[in-house]
């Protein structure tokens, strides 16, 4: 692991607005993620967990501090600028896996590949193996409504890692599924971790999880309260 | 910009009953738009491309007032005029009441009719003698003949109201038109037979509705016309004689502002249909909040993802709008109240143009919604 890290939050304030109410979600917030490294994220609810998340993934912006990947600021861009580069360098994942209903899944997995400049049958070609890593394979002209919660947040992995992002952000990815299909979940995530390098950083409240990752950051009102290597 | 297609095509195929209703919502509206403008652009076509180089002489006192049949003679002496023939609308019903049987049948003199309007019709010489010489026949036009399913030899039975009697007379002859002025869904029969059979049962005689003059000089129109009104001022024979363009214009005017009305019920049917397609649009926003969040969260910009809004609507709208105007150019040349239907190509294009329009514009507010949803609000569902 190099110690140049891909993501750096220094001192990020996050605050919500509702009616005449400031939440204070985030205060002065430091945190580094290095290449490589699969973070768990843990801490109550309210504690600022899926913020972060947000921010990393550019789609929030802090009130205060820097947002640093790979050096690069992301609260200095523009939103076109920032969507253009979720869909280069980062690949969400969601607890209600966010899947489009009315496609089927290697249909799913094609939309963000339709940003990259890959010709037609070369993004086909990489979301069949997208699929195929995700072992469904059989399974890519499914709709969801024709899959299980489990084969749903399969293909939604899919979806993230077809264009080779930089990082993964997942946001309680097995936080809809039964016990077994979670561990089929974070079995392929480790994987994804071990065999290509792939960095993740997870939000979870399930203590099981989050040993499945390299390190484990504990929040709390907005700031981190300790953290371990699991 | 990268629009995912896919995705729009998939939607309006998952909810293909709302598409279908937002299509046939515009294909009615595009078809009644095209219907009314086709009958508008009728009437301007048969004024504009009316003969400048005939006088008609009508009665002043209204259309449907007659003219007595002796003034042809002093008509034809006039310096300037070529040739007088006279038509007379005999009316009468043909099999029934019914507007699908109602349309133009004349009584004129064949010789001079020929010799007047001749040029504008494609008829036989051969044609032309028969019907001369055969005193209980007719000619008719081309769309009288596919509409009534008449042909050669057939025999057409009108049993008369202005005038007394039933002609039953032999089609020798179906012409087709030159000009668009000239209709191809009217029967024209011996002047000299309708009026013969008129007077035996005791009704009008002797009279015409109209009288053509064909000048030697155009250029003299204007000068005829002052003098022939002028010679019957004072008579209980009172003409009005103008132009062929000026007695179309004059003739479409009988339905008074019907061009305003009608585009006035048009413009009020287009707006409706806004309505109704950009309730179906915002509906559809707002049942994919969540979507937008999703394509914008994967990278989509927030101009790709609102401009998928306009094209959805864009392309119901068009869908309707080009079936529409593909039924309504299958009307071209058919007659609607007396008006023989005219779709230009230009009629075409503004029907698809007002069906874009409806699409961009009802497609408008869910777009702009659609480009300032953040994506936090959007995965929270919050519209």
């Amino acid at each position: 692991m190099s110690d140049h890290p891909l993501i750096r939050l220094a001192g990020v304030d996050r605050i919500y607005t509702r009616g005449n109410e400031e939440l204070h979600v985030l205060n002065g917030l430091d945190l580094d993620i290095q290449k490589g490294e699969f973070v768990a994220l843990m801490g109550p609810s309210g504690c600022g967990k899926s913020t972060i998340l947000n921010l990393m993934g550019a789609i929030d912006r802090p009130n205060a501090g820097q947002v640093l990947f790979d050096g690069e600021d992301l609260s200095e861009m523009n939103e076109a600028e920032r969507a253009s580069w979720r869909a280069r360098n980062v690949g969400f994942i969601f607890q209600a896996y966010n899947l489009m209903p009315v496609l089927t899944a290697v249909q799913n997995v094609l939309l963000p590949l339709q940003l990259t400049p890959l010709p037609r049958a070369k993004r086909r070609a990489q979301a069949e193996l997208a699929l195929q890593i995700v072992g469904l394979s059989e399974r890519m002209n499914h709709y969801p409504n024709q899959l299980s919660g489990g084969q749903e947040q399969r293909v939604a992995i899919a979806r993230a890692i077809a264009t080779d992002p930089r990082v993964l952000l997942a946001d309680e990815p097995t936080g809809d599924l039964d016990a077994k299909s979670a561990a089929a979940i974070l079995d392929l995530l480790q994987e994804l971790n071990r065999q290509n390098g792939q960095t993740i950083v997870m939000v979870t409240h399930d203590p099981k999880a989050a040993e499945r990752a390299h390190r484990v950051i504990q929040l709390d009102k907005g700031r981190v309260v300790g953290g371990h290597a699991a | 910009m990268n629009i995912p297609w896919r995705l729009v095509l998939a939607h309006t195929k998952r909810r293909w009953l709302r598409s279908t209703l937002t299509i046939v919502s515009v294909f009615m509206t595009i078809l009644i738009f095209g219907i009314l403008r086709s009958f508008i652009v009728g009437i301007e076509t048969s004024v504009a491309e009316a003969s400048s180089t005939r006088l008609v002489s009508a009665s002043a006192l209204s259309l449907f007032a007659h003219l007595p049949k002796r003034l042809e003679g002093e008509i034809a002496q006039l310096p300037g005029v070529e040739a007088v023939t006279h038509w007379t609308w005999f009316g009468g019903v043909y099999i029934d009441s019914s507007p699908d049987h109602l349309w133009g049948r004349f009584g004129v003199d064949v010789p001079s009719m020929r010799k007047v309007y001749g040029p504008d019709l494609i008829l036989d010489d051969e044609v032309w003698k028969r019907f001369e010489e055969n005193r209980t026949s007719c000619i008719i036009g081309a769309d009288l003949a596919k509409d009534e399913k008449l042909k050669l030899g057939d025999r057409v039975k009108i049993v008369g109201n202005l005038f007394p009697g039933t002609v039953d007379v032999e089609i020798v002859g179906i012409y087709q038109s030159k000009v668009r002025s000239f209709d191809q869904k009217t029967m024209f029969m011996h002047w000299d037979y309708m009026n013969e059979l008129s007077k035996s049962a005791g009704g009008r005689q002797d009279i015409v509705s109209t009288f053509t003059m064909l000048l030697k000089d155009p250029g003299q129109a204007g000068g005829l016309a002052k003098s022939i009104d002028t010679n019957y001022a004072s008579s209980s024979n009172r003409t009005l004689t103008q132009t062929e363009k000026m007695f179309q214009a004059q003739f479409a005017s009988m339905w008074g502002n019907l061009p305003l009305f009608f585009s006035i019920l048009g413009g009020i049917v287009i707006v409706a249909c806004l309505m109704v397609t950009a309730n179906t649009m915002m509906l559809n926003a707002r049942e994919r909040v969540q979507e937008v969040g999703i394509l914008k969260t994967l990278g989509f910009t927030p101009g790709s993802v609102s401009t998928m809004a306009l094209v959805e609507g864009l392309l119901l709208c068009l869908v309707g709008g080009a079936l529409a105007m593909a039924v309504v150019r299958s009307f071209d040349g058919k007659m609607m109240m007396f008006t023989i239907l005219t779709v230009p190509w230009r009629t075409i294009a503004e029907g698809l143009a007002i069906a874009a329009g409806l699409g961009l514009l009802s497609g408008f507010i869910p777009a702009l919604l659609t480009h300032k949803l953040t994506i936090l609000d959007a995965i929270r569902r919050r519209a």
